[in-house]
């Protein structure tokens, strides 16, 4: 597809919604009670999301997502309108501005403060109110437990597919043309959407033969299955909620999530590649693999997942300790155990949790004489707690200690207190995240929140989170951490060219070496390597950067390229790193080595090459 | 003949891009319409064979343009464009007479397979 039309559409659609945003929030400044504009606002951010999101801009579209959120959750009335509210809305469209552009610009996320889509999306988590009751059964068949009649009739939705209840309730309408439907299970009146487990029964008297049924039901698309059990009994699987269970060594997944990560990045070259071709039969058989490629993928993910107790429960024996040790009272609640994540995140969040916990204990809490005197139970609470979101898991590590002194925080920055701006929420976490700042001895006696945030923050964005912090003098402090809920994880070598940097799963890497790229007598480039003249790219000119003087000494890696070898010339290579491959659309114009996106700790994002790829196409990325 | 496609949604870029996939599988694209209520109206004018309707639109959004055209045309067939995240309302969307959805980033592969369940 022509991207460069589209980047245009994208652009000028984009501004224009903008603009009206400007538009709107003046008048919802002017009045934060007024509801149009809201409608407006949320409107805008929607639309915008879905061409950044169908362009391949990871970082806009999240920030679009949070605002639009955001924006639902004020309409809705889960969250007031304030003018905190209309200011935090007018500082997004004001970075959406600026992100369009660079995304545009082939630098999506570059102005981006990530701390911002944090902020958006804390405001909208709000005050705990109920959530609002899914929609009603309407038009569909009440069930009936055990009554109706007709063979029952189970329809099974594909692991892994987007919206599998809506896709359910499609084969129940389909159910529905071809005679009575009953005793529907799950209960359409009560289910909610996002909990939907993927297989939906009901008992079906129809005059149709039965393979029309499963015909016509198969035909619902993303129905991996349709079963009809003639005898009357309900299907044993979904009245047994029990399930065997089977044990796994852990490297026998582990292998099995390496080889499917790779797996999918074979699909996407391979899908590009088709793409390229414009064969249907191609492009048909791709797609089939690509479908089973995700839902192994996702199988596999959801093999992985362990409920945060297995974590939660080692802490409250710690705390226990530690309490007695420094002299104070602590009680632990812990919430949310039963809350999954993918066992790599769990293990990987032990350690940061743990910090935060014994912080929380030997800094936040006061000792039981001062709280007393400042009208507090003696005993001090830590709370710690998971909670499922829309996407991914939210773990919040709270205590009902003194709050962070920011007076002190400011002396302690001394001249750079001024440049530290106001020290709000979250200019007060980018401070204690400092790596110099935390490991002053100073700080500890302020308040101990410096200790090892940086360490902390820098795990957490390493396998695609977040953290935000409020603190409140004398009421406390709480640390609330974003997860993803499931991680691929690609060991990967990062290398720099011009201000980009790009990753090569280290897989594909067989040696590096420093050499100057010649003109060979081909006509291509190579570099001789150990007496050998190996064919080579310049990663500068693929990727659409200014060729550098010639008969300079540039570091490059070693490929396997087929049978053979291949040399990779960048400008510096920066080490191993192990990269968090998110599920991210790449941009439409993409060239096919480009096989998938991640976050790098420090917030920006990279790319993942195919480096035999790049020896296939003489393809520059246009951009 | 060609099937008959109108394409609703409120930015111009989506609707290229719906367009552009259908248009190169061989559909006709014979209108579009960025608000609900331009839905209704190019739907009566039109009567294409298919519908591709976006949810969030201005004036009326596309739930309410799909219970609108269903009423007077019970089996139009409407296939919702959805963001991420949206269940909610595309069941909402499917109890009003939608007949399927896609979920947007669209995939052409994705798109073209639900069109073809659809008129098929």
């Amino acid at each position: 597809m022509d991207t460069s039309k589209y980047a245009a559409l994208f652009l000028s659609d984009s501004r224009e919604n903008l603009q009206q945003c400007d538009t709107l929030l003046l008048a919802w400044e002017g009045d934060p009670a007024r509801t149009e504009p809201v409608a407006g606002l949320f409107r805008a951010m929607h639309s915008i999301k879905g061409m950044a999101a169908t362009m391949g801009y990871a970082r806009l579209t999240d920030l679009t997502h949070q605002a639009e959120h955001l924006l639902d959750s004020v309409r809705a009335g889960r969250v007031p309108p304030s003018a905190d509210l209309v200011a935090l809305m007018f500082e997004v469209v004001d970075a959406i501005g600026a992100g369009v552009d660079d995304a545009v610009a082939g630098a999506d996320g570059q102005r981006l403060d990530p701390v911002l889509a944090v902020r958006v999306a804390e405001m909208a988590s709000g005050p705990a109110v109920k959530p609002v009751a899914p929609p009603g059964g309407g038009t569909l068949a009440e069930p009936q437990p055990g009554a109706g009649a007709g063979p029952w009739v189970t329809v099974t939705i594909r692991a892994g597919v987007v919206m599998g209840w809506a896709r359910a309730l499609l084969a129940l309408r389909r159910a529905e043309e071809l005679g009575t439907v009953s005793a529907v299970t799950p209960d359409p009146a009560g289910i909610e959407p996002d909990k939907f487990a993927g297989k939906l029964a009901f008992r079906l008297e129809s005059a149709e033969p039965m393979e029309v049924v499963r015909a016509a039901l198969m035909g619902v698309g993303d129905v991996a299955e349709v079963t009809v059990e003639d005898d009357g009994n309900r299907p044993a699987e979904l009245s047994a909620r029990s399930r065997p269970d089977v044990r796994v060594a852990r490297e026998h997944l582990d292998r099995l999530m390496g080889e499917v990560g790779e797996l999918v990045v074979a699909r996407n070259r391979l899908a590009q590649m088709a793409d390229e071709r414009r064969d249907p039969g191609l492009q048909e058989a791709v797609g089939a693999l690509s479908r089973l490629t995700d839902q192994v993928h996702e199988g596999v993910l959801q093999a992985r997942m362990a409920p945060v107790s297995e974590v939660f429960d080692r802490f409250p024996r710690a705390i226990r300790d530690l309490a007695r040790q420094v002299g104070k009272q602590v009680r632990l609640e812990v919430t949310g155990r039963e809350v999954e994540l993918d066992r790599s995140v769990l293990e990987l969040i032990q350690d940061p949790l743990l910090h935060l916990l014994r912080n929380a204990v030997d800094h936040g809490l006061e000792d039981p004489a001062t709280r007393t005197a400042a009208g507090k139970p003696a005993e001090g609470l830590v709370r710690l707690g998971a909670q499922r979101q829309r996407e991914g898991v939210m773990i919040t590590v709270a205590d009902d200690g003194r709050g962070v002194d920011r007076d002190r925080v400011r002396k302690r920055l001394g001249e750079a207190a001024a440049a530290a701006g106001d020290l709000d929420d979250a200019g007060l976490l980018a401070v204690l995240a400092r790596p110099g700042f935390s490991t002053a001895e100073a700080v500890t006696s302020v308040s101990g929140r410096g200790v090892g945030i940086d360490v902390v923050l820098t795990r957490i964005r390493e396998i695609g989170g977040g953290i935000t912090l409020r603190s409140t003098p004398g009421e406390g402090t709480s640390f609330s951490i974003r997860l993803p809920e499931t991680m691929a994880v690609v060991p990967a070598l990062l290398a720099r060219v011009g201000s980009e940097r790009y990753a090569i799963p280290l897989s594909r890497v067989e040696e590096t070496g420093r050499a100057v790229l010649e003109t060979n007598p081909v006509g291509g480039r190579a570099v001789r390597f150990r007496g050998e003249p190996l064919p080579a790219r310049d990663l500068r000119a693929a990727v659409g950067q200014p060729a550098p003087p010639g008969g300079e000494v540039r570091p490059f890696l070693v490929v396997a390229v087929g049978e053979g070898r291949g040399v990779i010339v960048v400008d510096t290579l920066l080490g191993r790193q192990d990269l968090v491959v998110a599920a991210v659309e790449l941009p439409l114009g993409a060239p096919g080595w480009i096989t998938g996106a991640a976050v790098l700790p420090d917030g920006m994002p990279t790319f993942l090459l195919d480096p035999a790829g790049l020896f296939q196409e003489e393809v520059v990325w246009q951009r | 003949m060609a099937h008959t496609v109108l394409v609703c949604d409120d930015a111009i870029f989506m609707r290229t891009m719906i367009a552009d996939i259908l248009t190169q599988a061989g559909y006709k694209v014979v209108g579009e319409a960025e608000s609900g209520v331009e839905a209704v109206r190019r739907y009566q004018e039109l009567k294409p064979d298919l519908v591709t309707m976006d949810i969030v639109m201005p004036e009326m959004g596309g739930i309410d343009a799909v219970r609108e055209i269903v009423k007077m045309y019970p089996d139009a067939k409407i296939l919702m464009c959805s963001a991420m995240g949206q269940q909610a309302l595309v069941v909402e969307a499917i109890q009003a007479g939608a007949k399927d959805f896609v979920v947007k980033p669209f995939q052409p592969a994705r798109v073209l397979e639900a069109v073809q369940r659809l008129l098929s």
